[in-house]
């Protein structure tokens, strides 16, 4: 529901993990396998040759590779940063906009995201084996946001019926506000669980 | 979010097909703590090697080693090398950890959390739930007190463990077959298969 840009994670995860691949594999076969060290060591050289030799370059083609190196490195670490910062972006408060042209009601009707999220809170803590719920709006591209419905059931508590009321709360909640955007309803176990009073037979 | 003029259908079409596909994405892990992991990993090295190299371009002395005496070291292996099985064992080490990353990549994943039957809502629900809704089915199943049952749920498997009480036998049969008819009713038919355990050695019973 959120925008985690999954595709890109695992793109970059292999490609990185293929870099690690070729230095490990270079590392391992450039100790073990002669042959593989003296094929390697002419490239190699030559770029070690190069940089020593920019030693007698003038000052300005001396410093440009090293400066070249740290610039790059910045860069590449502000795009590893804009990688961590867009992972679980999409919360919203604002739950639906809607323009009305024309008419005695003209503007922007907007509905906060707090009127569903309350609504929803509010009548599933009325159920018994419901120990907690917190509910967070995401933003989709349909006509409203998507919820995000978090439920601790009591210990022992059966999943379905509780699954279902949600179901029939979010048909309620549909009708009630006219605008529907997917929602998402998740059933977990957490601390406020784990403490409360187990459900019992009645 | 797009601007709506007319009174917006309760149930537009493309709600469906969204509700699908977020259906579909909630089963699979995004891999963001491991991204936001490497990320780190990755800030951390990027930054020492620009300040060493930043360093250098400046002709300070450097902050660790010397860029070029680095580079000399890597091109001038292996007989730069002064442990030589060090430098086989860095390079195991980077392999394996490279191909996890590739297998983490490229295998979808799987999350403890399974698809619940709703019709407007995509209905979740994770394994340790499930599992500590069927306690009381397996300990009345048993025979046993509550303490005396371990339910595991994990993949496609429910996990059963049962502590009989001394002397008492416990029937794995019926509690197999119990647990079986309360996943059933509960909606999630075949999606698991029971296995029961008796533990070979009974505790004081409750």
């Amino acid at each position: 529901m959120n925008r985690t840009p999954r595709a890109l994670n695992r793109v970059l995860l292999a490609v990185l993990g293929l870099v690690l691949v070729v230095i490990g594999a270079h590392l391992i076969l450039v100790t073990l396998l002669p042959a593989y060290a003296s094929v390697m060591a002419g490239p190699l050289g030559g770029v070690t040759g190069w940089i020593a030799g920019l030693g007698s370059a003038p000052a300005a083609g001396r410093t440009g590779l090293w400066l070249g190196i740290a610039v790059g490195a910045v860069v590449l670490l502000v795009l590893a940063a804009i990688w961590v910062m867009v992972q679980g972006r999409g919360r919203v408060t604002v739950f639906t906009r809607e323009a009305v042209p024309s008419g005695p009601g003209r503007g922007v009707v907007e509905i906060a995201g707090a009127v569903p999220i309350t609504l929803l809170k509010r009548a599933l803590s009325e159920r018994e084996d419901v120990v907690a719920v917190t509910v967070s709006a995401w933003d989709q591209r349909g006509p409203a946001a998507g919820l995000r419905v978090r439920i601790q059931p009591r210990h022992g508590a059966e999943p379905l019926p509780i699954a279902q009321d949600a179901d029939q709360l979010v048909r309620t909640l549909d009708e009630r506000i006219g605008l529907a955007g997917p929602v998402v309803v998740e059933l977990v176990t957490g601390t406020r669980a784990k403490f409360a009073t187990p459900q019992r037979v009645k | 979010m797009s601007a709506q003029d007319t009174p917006a259908d309760p149930q537009p079409d493309g709600l469906d097909a969204a509700t699908e596909r977020i259906r579909r994405r909630e089963m699979r892990p995004a891999r963001s703590a491991l991204s936001i992991v490497v990320a780190v990993v990755l800030v951390l090295l990027l930054g020492y090697v620009a300040l060493e190299a930043g360093t250098r371009a400046v002709g300070s002395d450097p902050w660790l080693i010397r860029p070029e005496t680095a580079w000399g070291w890597f091109a001038g292996l292996p007989s730069t090398a002064t442990v030589p099985a060090g430098v086989v064992i860095v390079g195991v080490l980077v392999l394996l950890a490279g191909l996890g990353l590739i297998a983490l990549a490229v295998t979808p994943g799987t999350l403890r959390r399974y698809p619940l039957p709703t019709e407007r809502v995509v209905g979740l629900v994770e394994a340790d739930v499930i599992a500590q809704s069927l306690l009381r089915t397996a300990h009345l199943a048993a025979g046993v007190g509550p303490d005396q049952v371990r339910v595991l749920v994990d993949h496609s498997t429910v996990t059963v463990t049962v502590r009989p009480t001394s002397g008492v036998g416990v029937d794995a049969g019926t509690v197999q077959r119990e647990i079986s008819d309360e996943l059933t009713r509960q909606g999630f038919g075949d999606t698991f298969t029971v296995n029961v355990s008796v533990a070979a050695h009974g505790v004081v019973g409750q």
